[in-house]
């Protein structure tokens, strides 16, 4: 069988895990989307540029 | 425009004056398109729903160079792929940073001060954004579209809806992906950032009886109300 056809009809990588099975992709999205999570509500965001003319 | 419209203080004779009357007083142009937000909106998390929105901008812009060149051009030219790819990685996007919007409004108890209809309005839109997503997969016309159809397949036939849902066909997925979820979606979007307009951003928790006390209700109060505290 063709290189592309093995590829295109395999069932990927998946991490068992007891009666669960998650496809590694789906195991990063997870895992980037908690990341960020944490870093969205621990990171400092950067303050306000005041326009001096505006505000003098 | 300058402090809030005049309200006619007669009561209106027809649905249409109560509908102005009612936009003029709770929904007032500077409440609509605010240039300040309270103090503690800056914060990272306060930004992942703006991204979700714009994300959804990129899959409808590109969702529509898809549909006016179909799959023949999609498939096969590079230019075609490329724009294939910038629908799909605009969708993973998508979700991702609406999964993220969520997991924040959901630890802050978004639906506090009056907010129900903003949470269950953003809800209903995760759940259509499933939907248009299942939709998007089954009229790929690859293997990938085949293998998804088809264990989808049991899954809305054990929920009950297999008769009038089908994802194996192809017509009424495609129609129902590029108009029909869509239009739903935008309704949805609109009204959910209209609410959020209405009863301003939800302020954290320790914020709360800032906002109680009358200050920073609105996205348009100043940030001095809330640096304050």
């Amino acid at each position: 069988m063709l290189l592309w056809q093995d590829e295109a009809i395999s069932s990927g990588s998946y991490v068992p895990w007891g009666w669960l099975s998650i496809s590694v992709p789906n195991l990063i999205v997870i895992i980037v989307m908690i990341v960020l999570f944490v870093l969205a509500i621990t990171l400092p965001f950067p303050k306000e540029r005041r326009n001096p003319r505006r505000h003098s | 425009m300058s402090g809030a419209p005049t309200v006619d203080d007669e009561p209106a004779s027809s649905w249409i004056g109560k509908v102005r009357n009612r936009l003029e007083r709770d929904l007032p142009y500077d409440k609509v398109l605010p240039e300040t937000q309270p103090a503690y909106v800056a914060s990272w998390i306060y930004v992942f729903g703006v991204l979700t929105l714009a994300a959804l901008v990129m899959i409808v812009a590109s969702g529509t160079v898809l549909a006016f060149e179909g799959p023949s051009w999609y498939h096969i030219s590079k230019v075609g792929k490329f724009f294939n790819s910038l629908h799909f990685w605009a969708v993973q996007l998508f979700f991702l940073f609406m999964v993220i919007h969520l997991l924040g409004k959901f630890w802050m108890a978004a639906w506090r001060g009056n907010r129900a209809r903003t949470w269950i309005t953003g809800m209903i839109a995760l759940i259509v954004s499933i939907g248009a997503a299942l939709t998007g997969y089954v009229i790929q016309t690859n293997f990938d579209s085949q293998w998804i159809a088809f264990e989808a397949k049991d899954g809305l036939n054990a929920v009950g809806i297999g008769a009038w849902f089908n994802v194996a066909n192809l017509g009424q997925n495609l129609l129902m992906h590029v108009f029909l979820m869509p239009a739903i979606l935008a309704v949805l979007v609109i009204v959910h950032v209209v609410l959020v307009r209405l009863h301003g951003v939800v302020p954290p928790m320790d914020a709360a009886e800032v906002e109680a006390a009358g200050g920073a209700v609105h996205a348009s109060a100043t940030t001095e109300t809330t640096e304050a505290r």
